[in-house]
């Protein structure tokens, strides 16, 4: 990694305040019914866990990213060898802070909730997909992996629609998800491909998958930009 | 430095650049003119990596030029290009990060020079000014080619004046090589040693400066007299009004036969008689 990607990762890091600012906002609102769960005598209610907001910064953060900031850092003289390694590195600081806030808010201020009787359930990401089963360092490290992919995943597509090829994406991803889910034999690989990313109950394969899926699309990438006219 | 083998570039079913061939080998000041669509723009964006040739090939510095291998040795900015809503500070400050060879030192002492306020956001900057900025932050750049396309747009008379300077000075600091893209043809012609016309997507014409001084040229009489006179020469323009004839050469110069005056030609009338071709007055 040269000095230069590392200065494109610093100022793509000060150019995407619109993700800093939706995970703040939504992390206030959230932060407001805690309050209020705190300050009753006796909550009966479930509550959407703070633990997950993170990964709210990191999608917003990966669509500004190649929308607004590719032709602006060109423009300052940057290179789109630059951009490549900048947003990646980005993306993976991101997973790192996002995985470490969501382990850290689950294990102490959610499970105080819980013991203390401030509310009756839960309702947490990192927990339905089964993340927190083996541990939290394995949440904390399944998580760094799944949101760098995830990051990895929307930055691709984003960077791909001003050209036919990311509608065609576009179009595929509908049709997978609604067309050919009736067939049985794709509704099959459809199910595999999310128990590998989602629901894999072996961590170390999961986060194996996760980083190699991330790493892949890290590679596609360098040719996409390639492609790309300014 | 910077060669053309063939290149032509299209995008969709219109032909930006069409099969051209160009060397630019020396350092200096290169004017490239053209008309609006003319493919000014398309040629820079070539050299820097931009785009890509749709054939051809585009070599900077001995290297084949491809969006992914652009050159460093080159440094492009439009006037108009869109830059990170920063302080200026704060931009030129992250040019310094991305750019090993960009002296800040220098772009520091223009925006001192130019009344620009480092802790102004570049949003918050006039259209001028931030066309200034932009100019600044590529001509800090030590590149071995810069190319700026309009870099003038937007720029009143007193800062066209600054922005010639400011040029020039660049230049003497680290003589390279500069193309600048322009339709303010004869301010541009006060600094430019070489000039590049481009029309329709071809090169039409390569040379020095101090050739259009020393060839090109208007002989005005009556058409009697004039058209033994030019016959053989390279006319690049005809008026005729009544029974006077205009004549515009770019050629070598003849003595004027008996009633007739020869006259140089500016910049800008050569390159329009260049490329707008004949017009009659009858």
């Amino acid at each position: 990694m040269s000095k230069s990607s590392f200065a494109a990762a610093k100022i793509l890091s000060r150019q995407i305040k619109p993700a800093y600012f939706t995970g703040i906002l939504v992390g206030l609102m959230l932060l407001s019914m805690y309050i209020v769960a705190v300050s009753l005598p006796d909550n009966q209610t479930g509550l959407l866990s703070l633990a997950d907001v993170g990964a709210l910064t990191l999608i917003v953060a990966a669509i500004v990213i190649p929308s607004k900031c590719l032709r602006r850092l060109i423009n300052l003289g940057g290179k789109r060898e630059d951009f490549w390694r900048g947003s990646a590195l980005v993306y993976a600081v991101i997973s790192v802070c996002v995985a470490l806030l969501s382990v850290l808010f689950y294990y102490t201020v959610d499970d105080w909730m819980l013991a203390n009787g401030k509310v009756v359930e839960r309702l947490s990401i990192i927990e339905a997909f089964g993340f927190t089963r083996n541990g939290a360092a394995a949440a904390f490290l399944r998580q760094v992996a799944v949101w760098f992919f995830f990051a990895m995943f929307v930055h691709t597509l984003t960077l791909l629609q001003d050209c036919w090829i990311g509608w065609a994406i576009d179009v595929l991803i509908v049709a997978i998800i609604s067309v050919f889910t009736p067939i049985a034999p794709l509704r099959a690989f459809e199910a595999w491909f999310w128990r590998m990313v989602i629901f894999q109950p072996n961590a170390f394969a999961h986060i194996l998958t996760c980083l190699a899926l991330g790493l892949g699309l890290f590679a596609l990438n360098r040719p996409i930009l390639g492609w790309k006219d300014l | 430095m910077i060669e053309f083998r063939n290149v032509t570039k299209r995008y969709g079913g219109t032909t930006a650049l069409d099969s051209v061939t160009l060397n630019v080998a020396d350092e200096g000041i290169y004017c490239l003119l053209g008309r609006n669509g003319a493919g000014k723009t398309t040629l820079m964006k070539l050299i820097a990596g931009y785009v890509h040739a749709s054939s051809g090939e585009v070599v900077v510095d001995g290297s084949t030029v491809t969006p992914m291998n652009s050159p460093t040795s080159v440094q492009f900015i439009e006037s108009n290009a869109a830059q990170f809503n920063m302080k200026v500070g704060s931009l030129l400050e992250s040019a310094s990060g991305l750019q090993s060879d960009f002296d800040i030192a220098f772009a520091k002492r223009m925006l001192t020079k130019f009344r620009l306020n480092p802790n102004k956001r570049f949003k918050q900057l006039s259209f001028g000014m931030k066309t200034m900025v932009t100019t600044i932050l590529s001509l800090a750049n030590n590149s071995k080619a810069l190319l700026l396309d309009e870099p003038a747009l937007g720029f009143d008379a007193i800062m066209r004046s600054q922005f010639n300077a400011l040029l020039y000075e660049s230049y003497e600091r680290r003589p390279r090589v500069i193309i600048v893209s322009t339709h303010l043809i004869d301010e541009i012609a006060k600094i430019a040693q070489k000039l590049i016309i481009i029309n329709g997507g071809r090169i039409l014409f390569q040379a020095g400066i101090n050739d259009i001084d020393e060839k090109a040229y208007v002989l005005t009489g009556p058409s009697a007299a004039l058209k033994p006179a030019i016959e053989g020469l390279n006319v690049i323009g005809r008026e005729t009004v009544g029974g006077m004839l205009a004549a515009y050469v770019y050629d070598k110069r003849i003595a004027p036969p008996a009633g007739a005056m020869i006259d140089r030609l500016s910049l800008q009338d050569f390159f329009i008689k260049l490329v707008g071709g004949d017009v009659r007055h009858e």
